[in-house]
């Protein structure tokens, strides 16, 4: 089957009407979300999870993975209209988006930035579809010692980019590593720290902890504020660019793509390094640096379609190695082990219509978000005046009940409420939450994928440096160690503001 | 900030010793043939090191610029915990009074009590919620809420 075929059975798969649905579904709520401040796509798709048990494991991850791009276009109206943004993504859209919207440009700034993303999103599709292959081919080479590494990395790698101390996120991934060997032992069948709690025996639901450390903490971090929402009053006309605007900005598009794709794919950056990385490539490469911040079009066209693009690159370490970038896409990885799918390189050869059937939809899911995004503005514009007052109970709900419905156990209402006030202090102390995530999904693989290569090496350390892939990844992740040992030794670590 | 960060990692030192405690009662087993007790002692001893490593850096290298009141100053961090103890309430009392009567007057106090609404729209909200998300998780999805002792929900 080449891939003209492949594309085909994903068309096929990826228009049938229910799919059609939860591809609306996913993209109507990421631009929900996405324009709601105070709550973002890992919260979103932590509450949703245990409602996508109920239905087919192509669609829920359509809906999900529809909620994880679409949040990417709905973040930059706040960021534009309001000055605060909607995702972390969009943080950087604020600083020439909003002064777009206070000349009287708000149109042509989320006419960009909507259209930039779709285009983003479309050109990273692309990339998603040719470099499957190559790097399943890749992956199939892998061995338990090459996982290993490769999982080691993206740890090291995420909390080498978290946003604080990288003290800190370490300490946070060794937290979720602890976290995720609660339960029995999968090799030997003894119970680790459960202390007799027999509904601790199959561990913490990965449902339960997300939803507490991102849905409850986020709600209990935002309740104490008096957030101010004022919403820019200026009619939204003209959203389509002009010709200098397009003149302008296509570049900033394309090499904002570029950015964002590559990226993507590597563990740890992510959509919001990648804005911003866009936005500083964007203001070295410009003639007249000095005019950013006051409203320059290529600073919303930059970092929109860097953060497009990283999102939808993000997908191809999950699908063909099964090793996620970021703790959006390591939520995804607990959701397709939760349905029965294992990622990784046989993902594509034993469910292609799975594999094909959800990047069709993500084509599918551009051109409605494109269509969402720019005739709807004005909706969505209303959308930012629902107060919080009454947002907040509807989104503690929706965690209750999703963490209840997945076993009918109250036992996972308590671990979530548990991980809510984890979370929340977590937050007050800059601890961040990615870093004790993305270790708690990957625990039980780094575990087991340990095991195998001691066990084939007949106990020795050594086969993860006589290998050379997996040597490679070790070698980059313990000079990672070192560079922020020796900065930090010399100075602190610049921050993203500095930096820009 | 300084000391909760030097208590924090004294925590995290705590916590780190009890989990190597712990798998050491697990077994560790040999290089050859980990036992169950042989990763989580190496991410107890690991979070342990790095511990000990932010203790020191917080205790020595905290520059003045850093040194910041605690988070909560400014903020209404009560209302957080009156958030946490109804949480709390519903999840015990979810499973005695059922799904309808619980999540009423847990939404009556969310949209009420915090939420400072007029007390009719407040009783109108918290009627629609239940009612739309009976139908969405009850009757759509076949979530099999607790019924409680009046047998309804």
């Amino acid at each position: 089957m080449d891939i003209l075929n492949f594309i085909f059975l994903g068309f096929k798969v990826g228009l049938q009407p229910v799919n059609l649905f939860y591809c609306f579904i996913g993209v109507l709520l990421g631009t929900l979300i996405g324009v709601l401040p105070g709550i973002g796509p890992v919260a979103t798709i932590s509450i949703l999870l245990p409602i996508t048990v109920k239905i087919s494991p192509v669609s829920a991850i359509i809906m999900l993975a529809g909620i994880y791009y679409g949040a990417q276009y709905g973040g930059s109206t706040t960021s534009i209209l309001v000055n605060i943004p909607g995702e972390a993504s969009s943080v950087v859209t604020c600083l020439d988006g909003y002064q777009m919207a206070r000349r009287g440009r708000a149109g042509p700034a989320l006419g960009i930035a909507a259209i930039g993303s779709f285009i983003a999103g479309t050109l990273s599709l692309l990339g998603l579809t040719f470099l499957a292959y190559p790097f399943t081919n890749m992956a199939l080479k892998f061995g338990p010692p090459e996982y290993f590494s490769l999982m080691v990395f993206a740890l090291i790698i995420l909390s080498y980019l978290a946003h604080g101390s990288m003290i800190k996120a370490l300490i946070m991934a060794m937290f979720g590593l602890i976290l995720s060997y609660v339960g029995m032992d999968i090799v030997t069948g003894r119970m680790r720290f459960t202390f007799n709690i027999l509904d601790l025996s199959d561990g913490f639901g990965l449902v339960p902890l997300v939803m507490g450390l991102f849905g409850i903490s986020e709600v209990l971090i935002n309740i104490e504020q008096t957030l101010s929402r004022e919403v820019f009053k200026t009619k939204i006309k003209n959203l389509l660019p002009t010709l200098k605007d397009w003149t302008t900005a296509k570049w900033a598009i394309l090499r904002g793509t570029i950015i964002g794709f590559f990226l993507g794919i590597l563990p740890g950056a992510g959509p919001v390094i990648s804005s911003f990385v866009s936005y500083t490539v964007e203001k070295r490469v410009s003639k007249t640096p000095e005019k950013f911040g006051t409203g320059m079009i290529e600073g919303v066209a930059g970092p929109e379609s860097a953060n497009n693009a990283s999102a939808q690159g993000a997908f191809i370490p999950l699908f063909t190695l099964g090793i996620p970038p970021n703790v959006t896409t390591a939520i995804l990885l607990g959701a397709l082990i939760i349905y029965g799918l294992q990622p990784g390189p046989l993902l594509i050869q034993d469910h292609p219509d799975f594999f094909w059937g959800v990047i069709v939809s993500m084509y599918i899911g551009n051109g409605m978000l494109l269509l969402l995004n720019l005739p709807m503005i004005p909706l969505w514009v209303q959308v930012l005046r629902v107060p919080y007052p009454i947002l907040f109970p509807l989104i503690l709900l929706f965690c209750l009940i999703g963490s209840y419905s997945l076993s009918n156990s109250t036992f996972d209402v308590f671990v979530m409420i548990f991980f809510g006030i984890v979370g929340y202090l977590m937050r007050k102390f800059n601890y961040e939450g990615a870093p004790l995530v993305m270790a708690f999904v990957l625990g039980p693989l780094l575990e087991q994928n340990l095991r195998r290569s001691l066990i084939i090496s007949g106990g020795s350390f050594s086969i993860f440096m006589t290998r050379p892939i997996s040597a490679i990844t070790l070698i980059i992740a313990f000079l990672l160690l070192l560079s922020t040992f020796i900065t930090n030794m010399r100075k602190k670590k610049p921050s993203s503001e500095e930096v820009i | 900030m300084r000391k909760a960060e030097q208590i924090i990692s004294i925590l995290w030192i705590g916590l780190a010793i009890s989990v190597c405690v712990g798998s050491l009662r697990l077994e560790l087993g040999t290089f050859h043939d980990p036992g169950p007790g042989f990763l989580p002692f190496g991410a107890g001893a690991l979070l342990g090191l790095l511990a000990i490593a932010h203790l020191i850096n917080v205790s020595f290298r905290f520059s003045e610029g850093e040194e910041k009141g605690l988070p909560w100053i400014d903020v209404h961090w009560q209302k957080g915990i009156y958030v946490i103890i109804a949480l709390l309430a519903y999840a015990y009392l979810l499973p005695k009074v059922g799904y309808l009567i619980d999540t009423f007057f847990l939404m009556l106090f969310l949209f009420g009590v915090m939420g400072r609404k007029r007390w009719w729209a407040v009783f109108i909200g918290t009627l629609f919620v239940i009612g739309i998300t009976y139908l969405i998780f009850a009757v759509w999805l076949m979530v099999q809420f607790p019924k409680g002792f009046l047998g309804i929900g």
